[in-house]
């Protein structure tokens, strides 16, 4: 169950992306669950954005 | 190996240029005669001079300095190879800066006259009955430069030396127009003029399996004259309205819609992160948007990425 829910504002050219990563599989069959789904992963990737805000926090 | 034909071959003297066609198939070859000069360079189909060469798209595609194996790119919305280089013994070259101009030189140092690649461009292309405006951007043979921590490009001293030489294989057929590059007051060619040596000859077999790529377009984007609402080319300099004009645009309207995107509080504490970084926008759905195309680009989009994550 969703805590949250965040609106994202995308035309049709970009729904467009988010349809072959549909039709590609492994990324969800909605286009919410797509979003997410790179949201997350951009973030996982990306754990010096993480780090970066521990180390400020720490200041 | 056997030396191959040479078919046209040519010494350009400091303060000249030269406009030679290059077919398909055939190599041209740039050679330093002195120690350490650029050769401004312009090309354009053969067959149809609207369709020439762009830094741009070849900045775009294979960065700041081009080196053997990258491509010469034509303008949009052709956007082709038309030369691929495929030998460059020493590896610097500039997309980054333009052409020199009479104005450059009047307006920086107070010459009423001064060696320019524009007009020295310009003359060598008069001989196809091309205009000083058909001239373009030049692709800048062995031109040192580097863009400074302030983001500014500067130009270093030129490290080219007697007998080296760039080669350029034609995919299609070209006017190649290369010049002495006339900067003697800049370190482009180390303050000095020197001449360059042209040569045309045939790719080897070998070459040709090795470099040329297919005649066919590969992507349906790289249009022709065919493609154009309005192929017939402006014979007159004057601008006038079309009164029958009624704009077809590509994609139109551009239409939004709403994805409502759930997230869990864990999920959702990572956008305050992205938003700390000062990066990814302020609203949590731009924050989103701007995670999700990176993502999307670090994993799916072909070519030069042009993207820093959180930059």
């Amino acid at each position: 169950m969703a805590d949250r829910t965040v609106t994202v504002e995308i035309n049709q050219q970009q729904a467009q992306m988010l349809d072959r990563l549909i039709a590609e599989g492994g990324h969800g069959e909605r286009y919410e669950d797509v979003i997410r789904s790179g949201f997350l992963r951009f973030c996982e990737e990306h754990p010096e954005f993480l780090r970066r805000a521990a180390e400020e926090g720490q200041r | 190996m056997s030396e191959p034909e040479i078919l046209f071959e040519h010494v350009m003297e400091p303060g000249t240029g030269k406009a030679v066609p290059v077919l398909r198939g055939q190599i041209l070859h740039i050679e330093q005669l002195g120690n350490g000069q650029c050769a401004d360079f312009n090309a354009f189909n053969l067959h149809d001079y609207k369709e020439y060469f762009h830094t741009g798209r070849t900045r775009h595609l294979h960065g700041l300095h081009p080196a053997e194996g990258d491509h010469l790119w034509s303008a949009p919305p052709r956007e082709r190879p038309m030369l691929t280089i495929i030998r460059d013994t020493v590896g610097t070259n500039d997309v980054l800066y333009p052409r020199c101009t009479g104005f450059l030189y009047e307006y920086q140092f107070g010459f009423d006259t001064h060696t320019n690649c524009h007009d020295i461009l310009a003359e060598s292309i008069r001989e196809y009955g091309l205009t000083p405006d058909d001239v373009h951007d030049s692709f800048n043979f062995w031109m040192h430069t580097g863009v400074d921590e302030d983001d500014h490009p500067y130009i270093k001293r030129m490290l080219a030396k007697r007998g080296d030489f760039v080669e350029l294989l034609a995919q299609v057929d070209v006017l190649a127009v290369p010049n002495v590059c006339g900067a003697d007051v800049f370190s482009t060619s180390n303050f000095e003029l020197k001449p360059l040596k042209l040569q045309v000859f045939q790719a080897t077999a070998a070459q040709r399996e090795r470099w040329l790529l297919p005649e066919e377009r590969r992507y349906r984007n790289q249009r022709t004259p065919a493609d154009f609402r309005q192929p017939t080319i402006k014979a007159d300099r004057a601008l006038t309205r079309d009164d029958a004009y009624s704009p077809e645009w590509p994609v139109y309207p551009i239409v939004k819609q709403a994805v409502s995107v759930p997230l869990s509080d864990d999920e959702y504490a990572r956008i305050a992160v992205l938003r700390a970084d000062g990066n990814f926008g302020q609203e949590d759905g731009e924050i989103v948007r701007h995670a999700f195309f990176s993502w999307w680009i670090e994993h799916r989009m072909q070519g030069p990425k042009h993207l820093h994550a959180g930059e």
